[in-house]
């Protein structure tokens, strides 16, 4: 008689096979793929979208407003929600036994969390159409801003920095920002998660909020009081280029106002001005541009301490 | 125009020395009913009618009675068409067509040599159905051979007349002929008109068999017409000449014609379609032409070819003419027979090899054995890779390898695991043949404008049309069961009156038997045999059907007379059902047929070696592509240098005249003209008639010898023993495997001169004939190169030695006897024994008996791996296969099923069947002519109709001592086997030889002695195999009733296949991980679960339940006996309830493990949420038994003591078959046959668990699942083959099953094939996905606000939270909260219950 393909071989074999993952992996060499849905799906989850806020922050006072709270991720608790995510289709035991669909799980999750894990990164750039990251999502932080800013300034943003490569250290180093959205349409609650360990954020205004402005204005019952920090700067006569002192000037510009209308600047007197500091005569816009524009307002949180 | 079919005709040449010494060696007629014994010429005393003496088995050896004259003998093979059978729809007995009765028979005789003489032509008509009370002579004075037919003549009372004549074809006048000399003007027994067919009086091998049919279906030419040659072959002088033979066939009542009624039927459906497509609006895409082709080739299996039929259409499209071929000719050619009688007047043409039996040809074999040829044809491959035997487990898996090749399950057998367990379940099932099972009705949604019918869906019934159509089945089913009950009583009456006439007129004495007992046994005033069979006649009664004219359903039934038959009350459920479905107008009742009976297959022997040729005399195609009158050849284009000329055939001298009177005269003439343009030995007379055309560059005229052996070399099919040169010319080029058809075929030649030819006609679409009408004379291969005559088998006379299986009881069988002796193989799906085991009778008895050849192309596996590789292109192994396949190519197989074995174990043997009557006593055998006269008294129930006459007992001698065995079992060797062929030559095959003198022959691997057997190992083991028709009755009980139907008084059997109501009683949903089994109603509602507790078993409510806050089982399923759901569940509940927490942990481990064993292939498109979140079981009740048809046993034959069966019968007058079968039937019924159930191996079975019901309303006891822990004893526990046993014909065991519906339930008997019960997927699928799932949650936070759950959003259902005790509340899905909001705190803890219940689908 045969001795292979019999019935006993072949109810071992399938009695084998869901013994244990390794057996699995054996007769299943590839097994499959999520789907782009669950994967994007499972991502979303990893990055907290669809856990109910209570869930995060129990207690109300536990985020006051005007405050914001640092955080770090649990990892196995991120791990365990995705594990529940996938676990509607698994029929597990009690017992010391796993069921088939559990054998099948430990094959098959490792791998698909591996893969939603690998589509974090594509959330936030599909959402502002940016390059995808490579995220390796080791380890988590993040914030909870709770401020009229968040209400206020829908379109702030933030550079997160890893301790020793911040703006102020030689080299710099940008943490790719995982989630950065406020938590509802009209909230004043705003979450911030990062791959990798945060020391620095830098809130800010959006980019596109760069404007001309003043440093000091004060208008005490009519009287102008008003005043920049100014470059000085040549000009090469033959080549046109322009060199700056790096080190600011203070200029009065108090009688730059109009006297009806005080908070008009007007603009061609103090162009003048300026050019007068550096006894450069009328300015070109590139130059007034220059000396006027202001930069986005940056409120900057450090960790105190590195661990 | 008409259509050509070819027609293979054979020449076998005997001279005077073969007529001397050789042909009485032949094997000869079988049926000789004119040694019928009869008053007056029969005095009483000196044997009866009963028919033994008109038989002559090919078995007996006997010495042919009409040994073969001098001459030449032709023999013409029926087509296919006219051997095909059919069977009414009410069962009766196979008709078959008309077979052609009138053969035009031409001869062209040439004397030959150095060179050819003048062409003498002669021409006979061969009337087939002619029938004369003596041997006739003929124009030449010379009696010819006749066949004797069980007919009396007219006036005389002289029982048999001579059928077939010999006329010359020019005093033939067709218009002149006596109808009352032809066999139409005679009735059969059963009162209708005969008529000539291919079995004739004597069965399957009447046509094929020259000796039985040599009037009929042959010629015999003793040349006496022809004085010189006449003293020539007579008289053993040197001659030589040649001749060629056409045969002209056709049926004479042309209303007859195989295409009569062709073209009518194609142009109903033609106009049908037509109608239809105009209905539907879509474009007309067959012409007429298409259809009559499709119709021809469904009813006929002759392939046209559509563009040759004309046709005209009228403006609706209908047909107005088609020009579709409106008669069939049979007609074929042997053309150059030569007749080559040297000076040596010891010379034989017939002669073997073999010095010491000349008559008789031997040849060197190798044999296999299996059940079918497919097992043999592996098992003869593995022998010949391994000739020792030693190549162990290899070897034997390349013998599975190929089984699984020639069963179409090669492709992914080490992928996919079902496919191992289908290969084996087709294996075990190919050893068995279906027998009729009757009908079962079923109601159908025809699909709309869907022609085939196959294509209509079953549907699922309301419960009370259900119950109607339960009650017809079953109506249906005690009738089908009852005719066939019928028949075997009215067999066992013929046996049994065959034993009185010979006692009674044949002067047989019976030791054990008085005469005067037995006649009162058959036929009293007032009991007897012949009233129990009457009267369970007029009890059953006989339906006529009505049947769909297009697709042979059967539609209706016609109202039988009377009220209280069987059939009566199968009219009566039939009407009601009728009424009952008027509202319905989209369904219809149809009858299918039921579920079949099986019967093991006769053993198959496979016989391999050089002179064993295949019987492929009309091809091995199944179909035939007919001329049609158009295409015959009529001219031969020349083209000779630069000159092209036409010769037509009509221009060339000798061709013979065709009468006016000769039916399709013109094609008759036109093929008699072809046969110029054709046959080498003619091809002068056509280079005469070119050269009298004259004209420039005409090859003939330049070169009249040179242009006929040109003309030859383009024909071919010159005979070896001629002068001419063999050579490749049309003839062979036709045979050529790699020909395809073409109009005219051009053959171009180089020497002697280089001549182009182009075989045509006037209208340029002339077309070669067929290889299967063409032949010629030609060497054979294996044979001596001197051997030119034909050998073409026909049967096989086969000896068996059977070992065969004791039985344990002291008057047969024990009940254990198959326990005791044999187990189901674990690893498959039939009965082995322990090597040790003693189990046979240790004296093998032989069984001998005769068969004809099975006339299918035999199974080629060369043709299969084609197939296989044309199916799967890229395939790997392709290669390897290619090798085989050309390894192989070239051998000649044959196969053949050793008919009769099986028969002959129950005591019985097939006889010719001859009516009831004594024709020595006459009118004093009152019994006799009381039996007649029942069998004949209904019309439409003639007991001849259902051949009730086809069995005679086997009541003494070495077979009926002690060896009637119905339960078939042992080990078997062939002991002899012989070839007879057409002309009643003989060749015995020779093996080398085991030590006990059988021929050594391979067992298939389904046949092999078990490892280790040493004392066997020569042997093939038949398993235990029932020699009865029995069928495992199989079916699911419906789920629930109601008394509104009458006869409706508990659950009905579902007798389709395709319930009519769902089974399903409800729902299990185990939850594992808190041991917890769900119940559901079941329409799919919640019930409540169990589960353990601080280790007691417990029963919780569903949740949400306020009314059960106790959890009280009672008050959800009602008190045990007044259910609240469905009784069954509630009885399932109850009986969990009454188990322990060990029970429960058993069984949800047991739940657990057989998870991994079951994942149904089709589970794909049967996702439903429930399967997704766990895997609910159904709760399903079957009803299993074991019956053989018509519910009757076979009965023992024996009568060779006083204490046989049949002595016994009589002595105690039970002439009641069931009251006989208490005494004859070896205590079958005792016999328990294990069933088990499930199957692991196969992860398309969803067998869980199943219950044996019990009686009262706690029917439950243990519960029984294949993957049970080993060893529990908590209630638990897995299957033995003691746990559900079966005994023929008791009333079937009702089974409680928990399955996974998806999947179907497979009973494994081992003597049967593997049964299937499965549960439609449209009968469970909608309450699966109404499912409602509580999921408990704990812990979940509370907002202040109240609980918001995150759910998704599922289409088509609804969330809600059940907090314990409480009422649902709904939750809206996709209510995250995700969102920072305040107001929430402090939040609370909960616990609870999720629940996923069915709500209205979400775009």
């Amino acid at each position: 008689m045969r001795t292979s393909l019999t019935r006993t071989a072949l109810t071992r074999r399938i009695a084998s096979a869901f013994s244990d993952p390794r057996a699995l992996a054996a007769v299943l060499p590839s097994p499959p793929a999520l789907t782009p849905q669950l994967q994007t799906w499972i991502a979303r989850l990893m990055l907290l979208y669809g856990v109910p806020f209570d869930y995060l922050v129990p207690d109300e006072g536990m985020l006051p407003p005007e405050s914001i709270r640092f955080f770090h991720v649990d990892m196995n608790w991120i791990a365990a929600l995705a594990d529940g995510a996938m676990s509607i289709a698994r029929n597990p035991s009690a017992s010391g036994t796993p069921t088939p669909s559990m054998v099948l799980d430990a094959l098959v999750v490792p791998r698909a969390l591996e893969q939603a894990q690998r589509a974090t990164g594509e959330i936030r750039a599909a959402r502002v159409g940016a390059g995808v990251p490579s995220v390796t999502l080791q380890t988590v932080t993040g914030f909870l801003l709770r401020s009229s800013v968040v209400r206020k300034y829908p379109q702030i943003g933030v550079n997160v920095y890893p301790y020793g490569a911040t703006p102020d250290d030689s080299t710099v180093t940008l943490l790719t920002v995982l989630r950065w959205e406020t938590l509802g349409p009209s909230s004043d609650t705003l979450i911030c998660l990062v791959d990798g360990e945060a020391y620095r954020a830098d809130v800010h205004e959006p980019a596109e909020h760069l404007h001309y402005g003043i440093d000091e204005y004060s208008d005490v019952n009519g009287t102008i009081s008003a005043s920049k920090s100014v470059h000085t700067f040549t000009r090469d006569s033959s080549t046109g280029a322009v060199t700056m002192d790096p080190n600011g000037t203070n200029l009065d510009l108090s009688t730059s106002f109009r006297s009806l209308s005080p908070r008009t600047l007007r603009v061609a007197d103090a162009a003048t001005l300026i050019g007068n500091l550096s006894g450069a005569g009328a300015l070109d816009s590139a130059e007034l541009g220059f000396e006027m524009t202001e930069g986005v307002g940056v409120v900057k949180f450090v960790k105190e301490t590195q661990s | 125009m008409n259509a050509l079919i070819p027609l293979n005709v054979a020449a076998l040449r005997v001279n005077a020395n073969d007529f001397t010494s050789i042909v009485d060696g032949f094997a000869g007629r079988t049926a000789v009913f004119e040694q019928i014994p009869y008053a007056p010429k029969t005095k009483p005393n000196q044997g009866a009618s009963t028919g033994d003496t008109i038989s002559r088995p090919l078995e007996s050896g006997d010495s042919p009675i009409d040994p073969l004259g001098i001459g030449i003998h032709l023999h013409w093979e029926l087509p296919d068409y006219y051997r095909r059978g059919s069977q009414p729809a009410n069962g009766a007995a196979v008709t078959f067509p008309h077979a052609p009765d009138r053969w035009l028979v031409i001869r062209h005789l040439r004397t030959s040599g150095t060179t050819l003489g003048p062409l003498q032509t002669k021409a006979w008509i061969v009337e087939s159905d002619y029938l004369s009370p003596t041997l006739l002579a003929d124009a030449q004075s010379v009696i010819r051979p006749a066949v004797s037919v069980p007919l009396t003549a007219k006036g005389t009372t002289q029982p048999y007349l001579y059928m077939g004549r010999v006329v010359e074809y020019e005093s033939w006048n067709p218009a002149g002929e006596t109808p009352a000399n032809y066999l139409p003007a005679y009735t059969g027994a059963d009162g209708d008109p005969l008529y000539l067919t291919a079995t004739g009086f004597v069965g399957p091998a009447f046509a094929s068999y020259y000796p039985d049919c040599c009037s009929v279906f042959g010629f015999w030419d003793h040349f006496k017409d022809l004085p010189a040659v006449y003293q020539a072959i007579t008289q053993n002088l040197a001659t030589q000449f040649e001749v060629t033979y056409q045969v002209f066939g056709w049926v004479q009542d042309a209303t007859y014609d195989p295409l009569a009624g062709i073209q009518a039927a194609a142009i109903r459906q033609y106009d049908a379609y037509v109608a239809q497509c105009a209905q539907e609006n879509v474009a007309v895409a067959q012409t007429p032409a298409d259809v009559f082709v499709s119709v021809a080739q469904h009813h006929l299996r002759w392939t046209f070819d559509a563009a040759e039929i004309p046709y005209t259409l009228n403006t609706d499209k209908t047909v107005d003419t088609l020009g579709s071929p409106a008669s069939a000719l049979c007609s074929g050619i042997v053309q150059d027979v030569v007749w080559n009688m040297g000076t040596d007047p010891q010379s034989y043409f017939l002669a073997s090899d073999q010095a010491g039996d000349p008559s008789q040809w031997t040849g060197q074999v190798e044999l296999a054995v299996g059940n079918t040829t497919a097992e043999a044809l592996s098992a003869i491959l593995k022998h010949d890779l391994d000739p020792g035997g030693g190549g162990g487990d290899k070897l034997a898996d390349y013998e599975y390898l190929l089984d699984a090749l020639q069963l179409g399950q090669l492709r992914d057998l080490d992928q996919k695991t079902t496919k191992v367990v289908s290969l084996e379940e087709a294996l075990h099932s190919s050893g068995f043949s279906k027998l009729d099972g009757g009908y079962v009705w079923v109601v159908r949604q025809p699909m709309v404008g869907g022609e085939e019918s196959g294509t209509d869906q079953e549907v699922t019934l309301p419960l009370d049309l259900a119950e109607q159509l339960s009650v017809l089945n079953l109506a249906q089913k005690s009738y089908d069961q009852g005719r066939a009950a019928l028949v075997t009583m009215r067999q066992q009456l013929f046996m049994d009156w065959i034993r009185y006439a010979k006692m009674y007129a044949g002067g047989q004495t019976d030791p054990n038997v008085l005469t005067n007992a037995l006649a009162a046994f058959l036929s009293s005033s007032e009991s007897g045999e012949l009233n129990a069979v009457v009267s369970a006649g007029t009890a059953t009664g006989i339906l006529q059907y009505g049947g769909d004219p297009q697709t042979q359903e059967v539609v209706s039934i016609a109202q039988p007379a009377g009220t209280t038959s069987l059939a009566a009350q199968v009219w009566t459920a039939y009407a009601a059902m009728s009424a009952a479905l008027a509202p319905f107008p989209s369904w219809v009742l149809r009858a299918e047929p039921a579920a079949p009976f099986w019967m093991p297959a006769d053993p198959v022997v496979l016989m391999e070696g050089d002179r064993v040729q295949p019987v492929r005399r009309n091809g091995t195609s199944g179909s035939l592509a007919p001329r049609l009158s158009a295409q015959v050849l009529g001219e031969l284009g020349i083209a000779y240098e630069q000159s092209t000329f036409v010769l037509a055939a009509s221009a060339i001298q000798g061709i013979p005249a065709i009468a006016s009177t000769t039916p399709m005269q013109t094609d008759v003439a036109a093929l008699a003209a072809e046969t110029f343009l054709l046959a080498p030995m003619l091809a002068d007379l056509a280079a005469t008639a070119l050269a009298a055309q004259g004209g420039d560059a005409n090859p003939a005229t330049a070169d009249l010898a040179g242009f006929t052996a040109s003309l030859r070399a383009a024909q071919g099919g010159s005979s070896p023993l001629d002068a001419f040169t063999p050579s490749a010319g049309l003839f062979e080029a036709v045979r050529d495997p790699a020909y395809v058809p073409a109009a005219n075929p051009v053959r171009a030649v180089t020497a002697p001169l280089a001549i182009r030819f182009t075989f045509t006609n006037a209208a340029t679409d002339g077309w070669a004939p067929d290889p299967i009408g063409w032949t010629a004379q030609h060497g054979l291969t294996g044979f001596p190169a001197s051997r030119v005559d034909p050998f073409l088998p026909v049967s096989l006379v086969w000896a068996l030695q059977l070992d065969a299986f004791q039985p344990g009881g002291t008057n047969g069988y024990a009940a254990g006897d198959l326990t005791a002796t044999f187990a189901l193989d674990p690893d498959g799906v039939d009965y082995v024994y322990s090597p040790g085991a003693s189990f046979v009778q240790q004296g093998a008895l032989t069984y001998d008996s005769s068969v004809v050849l099975s006339r299918k192309p035999v199974f080629s596996l060369t043709a299969q791996i084609d197939d296989y590789e044309r199916m799967y292109p890229t395939d790997p192994e392709d290669p390897t296969l290619d090798t085989i396949s050309a390894a192989y190519k070239s051998r000649n197989i044959v196969s053949q099923a050793l008919s009769g074995f099986n028969v002959e174990q129950t005591l019985r043997a097939y006889v010719p069947q001859i009516p009831v009557e004594d024709l020595v006593m006459g009118g004093r055998d009152a019994v006799t002519h009381a039996i007649a006269t029942a069998a004949n008294a209904d019309q439409d129930d003639d007991w001849y109709d259902f051949g009730f006459n086809a069995q005679a007992p086997i009541a003494t001698g070495l077979l009926a001592q002690y060896n009637f065995g119905p339960l078939r079992a042992g080990f078997a060797e062939i002991a002899t086997l012989s070839v007879v062929d057409a002309f009643g030559q003989t060749m015995a095959l020779q093996t080398p030889l085991n030590a006990d003198g059988t021929l050594q022959a391979t067992p298939a691997l389904t046949l092999a002695p078990i490892a280790g057997d040493t004392a066997h190992v020569t042997t093939a083991y038949l398993p235990p195999r029932l020699l009865v028709p029995t069928r495992l009755w199989f079916n699911w009980l419906s789920a629930s009733h109601d008394l509104g139907v009458t006869g409706v008084t508990s659950d009905f059997v579902e007798t389709s296949t395709h319930p009519a109501t769902s089974p399903v009683c409800g729902w299990i949903l185990p939850n594992h991980l808190e041991n917890t089994l769900f119940f559901y109603d079941a329409d799919g509602s919640p019930i409540g679960s169990f589960g353990i507790e601080h280790g007691t078993l417990q029963y919780r409510t569903r949740p949400g339940n306020l009314a059960n806050m106790g959890d009280m089982l009672a008050l959800d399923i009602g008190e045990p006996g007044t259910p609240l759901v469905n009784p069954h569940a509630a009885a399932f509940m109850w009986y969990l309830d009454g188990r322990d927490a060990a029970f429960l942990a058993d069984l949800m481990t047991t739940i657990l493990a057989s998870e991994p064993f079951i994942s149904p292939s089709g589970a794909a498109q049967s996702q439903s949420l429930s399967v997704l979140i766990g895997r609910p079981l159904a709760i399903g009740r079957a009803v299993i038994g074991l019956e053989t048809r018509g519910g009757l046993l076979p009965l023992s034959q024996a009568d060779t003591s006083s204490a046989d069966p049949f002595p016994q019968a009589v002595a105690q007058q039970a002439f009641d078959y069931s009251a006989r079968q208490a005494i004859a039937a070896a205590n079958l019924g005792d016999v328990l046959f294990p069933v088990r159930l499930g199957d692991l191996a196969n992860v398309d079975d969803g067998l869980v668990g199943f219950l044996i019901e019990g009686d009262g309303s706690a029917p439950y006891s243990t519960l029984y699942a294949p993957a049970a822990p080993p060893g529990a004893t908590n209630g638990v526990e897995r299957p033995t083959p003691e746990t559900l046993q079966l005994t023929l014909n008791d009333d079937p065991v009702v089974v409680t099953f928990l399955l996974d519906p998806r999947a179907a339930i497979h009973a494994t008997t081992g003597v049967l094939p593997v049964a299937g019960l499965e549960i439609p997927p449209d009968q469970y699928l909608k309450t699966m996905q109404r499912l409602e799932i509580s999921f408990s949650v704990l812990p979940i936070l509370g907002l202040r606000t109240g609980l918001r759950v995150p759910l998704p959003l599922e289409s088509g259902y609804e969330w809600s939270w059940i907090a314990p005790g409480a009422a649902p509340v709904p939750q809206a899905p996709n209510a995250v909260g995700e969102n920072a909001i305040g107001g929430y705190s402090p939040q609370t803890i909960h616990e609870g219950w999720v629940q996923l219940s069915p709500g209205p689908a979400v775009p």
